[in-house]
């Protein structure tokens, strides 16, 4: 079967056999020695060629969040049958989803700063959530169009409410 | 001697607390909200009981019930810690009057000296310099105009009444002057019910540095040196050092003589910090004192080799300060990086969740004041402090070092935490070589974010590898380790067969 992760752009292109117990995996035409093993809910020890990692993995949305050590970056993983989808134009499934902006922890939703049909800026501030005895701002993850807000001033929220959503 | 201390706290300062007083003896009572019944502090204390609802406000700043459990647990002495009732003097009187041993300065010392303004005044008495600006609030806006003309902009409005940015403006030129006072006393007065402001002198790069100050009830008065506290966000400190590479010997016996001053004018007991500005041409300016243990207090531990909460005990308990401030001559370096459970990728916005790995640095030299365990559910309701990192070093470039390897094997799964953040500012060259500032962490902040960013290609492959497993789901599932038969049990099964 093949793969294909997209990091920052990059594009890495797997090969993957399972036997039974044993798994193949090729990349760049070598046979790679990979042993994964879960170290607790989304921690994983991987041995990649004798070198020895830290893997945490956050799956959200379609792309998956992964930390090595201490450094982060979002991987985009696809499968043959999206590889497929792809090459015929299909947009892939999470791009409608990256202008949905979602409560990040449980608070008071104190101040929204735009109204439907204004035009923001990627990284503008959306709205103040206060939380943890602090105000966090609530920016935008892209450029775009406020297109309808769910929620309104003064509301008690929790994680993973839609605030509101933008037209990227 | 005291026999058993009531700890009024929580996280990692009430961890903290606990374990010097088994040191030393003394019997611990941990208090704890309905969010905190399996919290690391309840754990580890010999008695612990339940004060109220999650939210601050009706547990742990619960005065009433507080004196209670006091009451009930029979303790002898209570400890505030920092932050909640520790600066609070209704609560140390009420202590105070109950026969019960307050581990703190006594309250008229906390009012005066909690009180920016009043501070300011005694200071400027026993002749420490102050950064130019009003002694008095500021009450007219032509005042406001002529003050700011003669210490000249960039100026900065504060709060009167409180800390922690909030009320907080710096202002460049007179047009931005009317609404920079009127927006300072409107947050002033909805973040502290008391909307006075001040002006003072806006520095340039300024440094936080601040000396820790000790005096028994006996009239001796030590200080144990500087803490360099110039890294913050929000205001807020998250890595400290002592010594600082920014102070020469000069400045230090200064700034300690300054501290002395103060400590003795403000008849003070127990532990303080004076906190001061430097600017870059190295004068320095009296700030404020906090009357009570600071979060940072362990670098000053470290390179001291002094218990600073077994001093506190000893104090409020009538005794001597164990040492003379001839004795005290701190040793090597140490490193402090807190730990928040904020993601420092987007702007520290706490983060909640259940930690469900742990994985402490340990090693020579390296001490994890924590305030969590493995599987602990970190909720919105408290400060999101998780506990802090301290490394120690012979000297500046091991402690470093030392604090980049413990930061590099330290692993909390399941929320975010600024380790990533910690770890990659203490590597940029500003920190390394020591050249920074409290403005240093905004004008680094992009490249720190990029370097927090996975970009060598191996660690890409094998992420990569993990998730696409992960996905897959074929990745091996840990087999729980085989067990030694018991003989009782194999006794036990034939027995049952029989």
């Amino acid at each position: 079967m093949k793969m294909v992760t997209v990091i920052d752009g990059h594009e890495f292109e797997f090969h993957i056999q399972q036997n039974h117990q044993e798994l193949r995996i090729e990349y760049d035409g070598n046979q790679v020695m990979a042993d994964c093993v879960p170290l607790s809910n989304g921690s994983f020890s991987v041995l990649l060629n004798g070198k020895s990692y830290l893997i945490k993995l956050y799956a959200n949305d379609g792309s998956v969040e992964v930390t090595v050590g201490q450094q982060k970056q979002i991987i985009q993983i696809k499968d043959e049958t999206r590889l497929l989808l792809e090459k015929y134009g299909f947009k892939s499934r999470e791009l409608n989803h990256v202008g949905e902006i979602h409560v990040p922890i449980p608070g008071l939703l104190t101040h929204i700063f735009v109204k439907p049909g204004d035009k923001v800026e990627k990284g503008e501030k959306l709205a103040i959530l206060e939380a943890m005895k602090m105000e966090n701002e609530i920016s935008a993850p892209v450029a775009g169009m406020v297109k309808k807000c769910h929620i309104s001033e003064g509301t008690a929220v929790d994680k993973g409410e839609l605030i509101m959503e933008l037209d990227i | 001697m005291l026999k058993k201390i009531l700890v009024a706290n929580r996280g990692e300062i009430a961890v903290r607390i606990i374990r010097s007083c088994q040191e030393m003896g003394i019997e611990t009572v941990a208090v704890f909200s309905d969010a905190d019944r399996t919290a690391l502090h309840v754990l580890k204390a010999d008695e612990a009981y339940h004060i109220g609802p999650s939210p601050s406000a009706q547990s742990y700043l619960n005065v009433p019930r507080i004196l209670e459990v006091i009451s009930i647990s029979g303790a002898d002495a209570v400890h505030p810690g920092y932050g909640f009732l520790s600066e609070n003097t209704g609560f140390s009187n009420a202590v105070i009057s109950a026969g019960i041993t307050w581990i703190g300065p006594p309250p008229d010392v906390i009012t005066t000296m909690g009180d920016k303004m009043a501070a300011r005044t005694l200071a400027v008495q026993v002749g420490a310099p102050i950064v130019p600006g009003t002694t008095e609030p500021i009450e007219e806006l032509a005042e406001a105009e002529s003050v700011a003309e003669k210490i000249g902009y960039p100026i900065l409005i504060k709060a009167a009444g409180g800390g922690g940015g909030k009320g907080m403006r710096i202002v460049h030129d007179p047009e931005g002057l009317p609404s920079a006072i009127e927006r300072a006393r409107s947050e002033a007065g909805k973040a502290f019910s008391d909307s006075r402001i001040y002006m003072e002198k806006y520095l340039e790069e300024p440094h936080h540095v601040e000396m820790q100050v000790f005096a028994d009830q006996h009239g001796n008065v030590v200080c144990f040196g500087e803490r360099e506290c110039s890294v913050q966000r929000r205001y807020q400190k998250i890595i400290e050092e002592t010594p600082s590479p920014f102070i020469d010997e000069t400045l230090r016996k200064s700034l300690q003589k300054t501290a002395l001053e103060i400590t003795h004018a403000c008849q003070y007991q127990g532990a303080g910090t004076i906190e001061f500005l430097v600017d870059k041409h190295k004068n320095f300016y009296f700030l404020e004192m906090n009357t009570r243990l600071q979060v940072e207090h362990p670098v000053t531990e470290m390179v001291n080799g002094i218990d600073l909460v077994k001093e506190q005990i000893r104090v409020a308990n009538g005794d001597t300060l164990s040492v003379e401030q001839k004795d005290i001559s701190p040793t090597g370096h140490a490193i402090e990086c807190r730990i928040y459970a904020e993601d420092g990728f987007h702007k520290f916005t706490p983060s909640v969740g259940t930690i469900n790995r742990l994985d402490i640095p340990g090693g020579l030299g390296v001490r994890f004041d924590d305030g969590v365990h493995a599987g602990q559910v970190i909720t919105p309701y408290y400060d999101p402090l998780l506990g802090k990192l301290i490394t120690w070093g012979r000297d500046r470039d091991e402690a470093l070092i030392r604090m980049v390897r413990a930061l590099s094997e330290f692993h909390i799964c399941g929320i975010e935490t600024t380790i990533p953040f910690c770890l990659e500012f203490i590597r940029h060259h500003s920190f390394s070589t020591g050249q920074y500032c409290t403005h240093t962490l905004e004008e680094i902040f992009d490249d720190v974010i990029a370097g927090m960013t996975l970009q060598d290609t191996d660690k890409q492959i094998a992420g990569s590898i993990a998730a696409i497993l992960q996905q897959q789901k074929t990745v091996k599932t840990v087999q729980a380790p085989a067990s030694t038969p018991s003989n009782w049990l194999t006794t036990g099964r034939k027995e049952n067969l029989r």
